[in-house]
């Protein structure tokens, strides 16, 4: 008696909340109000809202969520059916991989900008009279850098102090960030001295207290950030919408006031080392 | 039909039980013996909380248990209560709750108020266990266990870490609710007196085995052999009636032989009368008036026992009586069968229990 | 702060709390008081997300989650929507990964109780439930408000199982510690600060709430 009893709580226990999951699917059912999900590098942490501000401009009845994370990372999820509609990777290897994975529409493929590698710090540790060489010295401890398994810009930030010279002497220092924000997170907390970061993430208003130093950009591979639309979830019409503002004129000027580069851009157009000294 | 019947054997681990008896109506049966003895587990088995490898018992017209074919009413079901050694009050209850657990709801409020006055606990209803004296608790947990109005009551070691004044008190307000309620109770315990306060009928079960059964004086007067006999640790128990009693003292008859004993409290007439063989002299018998209220018995020699430096005298003054002396007294005094001697005992050795 | 994420995180610890307490009060019951054999065995995989990291734990679960899976295929037939990636993952997730923490208070509490009081009942009556709901309970309350306030706790913390499982969804998955990860990342250092004082004050309230009813209970 006691056993029928407990089995009836059971399956009680387990059927209530699936019926309470049911009724807290977001309302992107609703045709007007639909939600476009997008899973994007963390390198546009500070770019995306305002391309997303201004597709809320244009069409009022959208709404767009954004979940930052490292392109590998996402690409994992999406290919364990995360439901996002746009994915904004860091680099153009990523979104490829996915859609030859037959998850993403590959006439949607796109480049929308090119990233730029920099190197922060929130002491004086030189970089503005040593330049790369100041990492050697013994003032910089330890170097963070995004994780090059699943960060493109991780993967850059390799090539890059192979390039310049100095991989040898500081691959003892470096720490790994799982994202290339976290990297500039680990700077900012003071764990690590010196960061190999995006450039877009060195203008934001929080990083304002530091010294930034570009890195050449033919020390690297070139960072063709790009991006795929993701059939198949409620957001699809959304993410088209995205996918055009990012390559139009305005989106354009918006990621380059972040510190993009226009993805057509040669190399030789890109601005030289800046150093923005502590505001 | 009322009354009891059950033979159960019972194994568990490397102990064993062996028991069979069976008594109509509404006695009260002491289960009695030396710890470790197997009466716990006897009072459990027949409460329903054990299961016994092989026997029956049928209490009343119902049968509980029968191995034979398979029947196994379990506790909840029998019409039995127990008191535990620990009062196992329900700790958040009052008093009033604990009583009434068991009763039906609609009988509930009666009952509790019918047998809260019966053990004279009326003033508590409302108090909680843990507010309780000893003895109060023991008499909630009896009230909780006949409230229910069961056909057998089993009580285990229900005087057990009470003062004498609290059990005297207990004892009694238990054989009146007893008596009123014509439950048949088995009560266990190993202390003696509590047998002879209580008893109708005692049970000796030594080693886990239910040695004698009967009614209490047959089996006090006449243990089946020595080990009972220790275990019930007096040799001479028998049924006396007070005469009269006068400045603490009174007159005892015992089968026609007057004894002179400390008075018991109370005024009841009916008394158990106690003698140790160790409190029992013996001397050569001397022509001098008999009747004497000094208790100077004489007697015959029944039998003798001889345990090395001592030997045991079964005697017959009127009443079996047994002494114990050193092996010299006993030579130089010429004890054998046949042998007329005087028994002397001293008042004080006397122990008188009321029955009523 | 992060309404949605707080909302969110209630809303998941509240439903698990509930779902644990339905669940995991009558399985204590049944270890405690009705052991067979495989008992121990039972009470050890049941023990084992206390000590599984949570990755490890995300790890399965994604598997197990996933659209191919018999799992993730018969809940979407069901219910019409994904298992991975969704409120009904976490929740399921937490279930899984709370449950130690509802189940060990309870079963302690159970187990501290004085079976003479049990054979009391029966011997006036009473079937198991009545001696459950009756006897035991009321005493043994303190415990099982203790696995639940553990439980809810745990929940509300949660982090490497929802972030392997979770996705980050903000209207969705996001709860509160994914929150303060995301301000963190987003260099939003004031946000951070007081989501991680908000999720500091939710601990030590449920601690000081476990301790004052375990003192209660010991009486």
């Amino acid at each position: 008696m006691f056993a029928r009893v407990w089995r009836r709580l059971w399956i009680l226990a387990l059927v209530l909340p699936m019926v309470a999951c049911g009724s807290t699917e977001p309302t992107a059912s609703l045709p007007d109000h639909a939600i476009v999900r997008v899973v994007a590098a963390s390198s546009l942490r500070f770019a995306l809202p305002g391309v997303v501000t201004e597709l809320r401009r244009r069409e009022p009845g959208v709404d767009v969520e954004v979940s930052y994370t490292s392109s590998g990372h996402a690409v994992a999820q999406l290919r364990q059916g995360a439901p996002f509609d746009l994915f904004l990777s860091a680099d153009h290897d990523f979104p490829q991989r996915l859609v030859d994975a037959g998850v993403g529409d590959r006439a949607s493929l796109f480049t929308y900008a090119r990233g730029r590698l920099a190197l922060y710090s929130t002491e004086n540790v030189g970089l503005a009279t040593e330049g790369v060489t100041a990492l050697r010295s013994e003032r910089v401890a330890r170097i963070a850098i995004a994780n090059p398994e699943h960060a493109p810009y991780g993967h850059a930030a390799i090539a890059a102090l192979h390039a310049l010279g100095v991989y040898d002497a500081v691959e003892a220092k470096l720490v790994r960030g799982e994202n290339v924000a976290q990297a500039a997170n680990l700077v900012r907390s003071h764990a690590a001295d010196v960061g190999v970061v995006a450039f877009s993430l060195t203008l934001a208003p929080t990083m304002d207290h530091g010294q930034v130093l570009e890195l050449p950009v033919d020390a690297y591979p070139p960072l063709l950030q790009s991006g795929v639309v993701i059939p198949g979830h409620d957001g699809e019409a959304g993410a088209r919408s995205l996918r055009a503002l990012l390559l139009s004129a305005r989106g354009q000027a918006i990621l380059s006031r972040w510190g993009f580069i226009s993805a057509d851009a040669q190399p030789a157009e890109a601005a030289g080392p800046a150093t923005t000294e502590a505001r | 039909m009322t009354g009891l019947e059950y033979r159960v054997t019972t194994l568990r681990g490397d102990f064993s039980l062996k028991a069979e008896d069976s008594f109509e109506g509404a006695p009260v049966s002491i289960l009695f013996g030396p710890s470790g003895g197997g009466k716990s587990t006897l009072l459990r088995t027949l409460a329903g909380l054990e299961r016994p490898r092989e026997g029956k018992i049928t209490l009343g017209d119902q049968v509980l248990v029968d191995t034979a074919t398979g029947v196994f009413v379990p506790a909840r079901r029998r019409p039995v209560g127990l008191v535990f050694q620990g009062d196992a009050l329900f700790p958040t209850m009052s008093v009033r709750a604990n009583v009434g657990f068991g009763c039906a709801r609609a009988e509930r409020p009666g009952r509790v108020a019918d047998t809260l006055a019966l053990l004279g606990i009326e003033e508590l209803a409302d108090r909680f266990p843990h507010e309780l004296s000893g003895g109060q608790l023991r008499r909630v947990a009896i009230a909780r266990s006949l409230a229910p109005r069961p056909e057998l009551l089993l009580l285990d070691e229900p005087f057990a870490g009470l003062d004498r004044p609290t059990r005297r008190a207990l004892s009694g307000a238990l054989r009146e609710a007893l008596s009123t309620l014509q439950i048949p109770a088995i009560l266990v315990t190993h202390e003696r007196e509590v047998a002879l306060r209580m008893g109708d009928r005692l049970c000796v079960l030594i080693g886990g085995e239910l040695r004698q059964a009967g009614s209490l004086f047959s089996v006090l007067e006449s243990p089946r052999d020595l080990e009972v006999a220790r275990a019930l640790g007096v040799e001479t128990v028998v049924a006396g009636q007070i005469l009269d009693r006068d400045e603490g003292l009174c007159r005892v008859r015992v089968a026609g032989v007057e004894l002179l004993a400390v008075a018991p409290e109370g005024t009841g007439v009916e008394v158990a009368v106690a003698i140790r063989a160790e409190d029992v002299a013996l001397e050569t018998a001397e022509v001098s008036p008999r009747g004497s209220a000094r208790n100077r018995l004489d007697a015959e020699v029944t039998s003798v026992d001889s345990e090395d430096a001592l030997v045991r005298v079964h005697l017959d003054c009127g009443f079996p009586l047994a002494a114990l002396i050193t092996r010299l007294s006993a030579e130089a005094l010429g004890v054998v069968p046949g042998a007329r001697l005087r028994a002397v005992i001293k008042t004080p050795a006397i122990k008188l229990f009321a029955r009523s | 702060m992060d309404w949605a994420a707080l909302s969110l995180s209630l809303k998941l610890a509240g439903l698990t709390t509930a779902c644990l307490l339905l669940l995991g009060v009558p399985l204590a019951a049944w270890l405690a008081f009705r052991p067979r054999r495989f008992s121990p065995l039972l009470e050890a995989m049941l023990a084992l997300p206390m000590v599984l990291p949570p990755t490890v734990l995300g790890y399965y679960l994604l598997v197990a989650f996933a659209p191919d899976s018999w799992l993730g295929r018969g809940f979407e037939a069901l219910v019409g929507s994904r298992l991975a990636f969704s409120f009904a993952g976490l929740w399921l997730g937490s279930m899984i990964y709370s449950l130690p923490f509802a189940l060990a208070p309870t079963l302690a509490a159970f187990r501290g109780l004085d079976r003479t009081l049990l054979e009391a009942a029966a011997t006036l009556g009473a079937g198991p439930l009545r001696t459950f709901f009756r006897v035991v309970l009321p005493s043994a309350w303190p415990g099982v408000l203790a696995g639940a306030v553990l439980a809810f706790a745990h929940t509300m913390g949660e982090f490497g199982v929802v972030l392997m499982i979770g996705g980050n969804l903000p209207s969705e998955t996001r709860t509160l510690s994914i929150s303060l990860y995301d301000q963190m990342q987003s260099l939003d250092y004031d946000g951070a600060s007081h989501t991680a004082l908000l999720l500091l004050a939710i601990s030590f309230l449920a601690l000081s709430v476990t301790h004052s009813f375990g003192r209660r209970g010991a009486r």
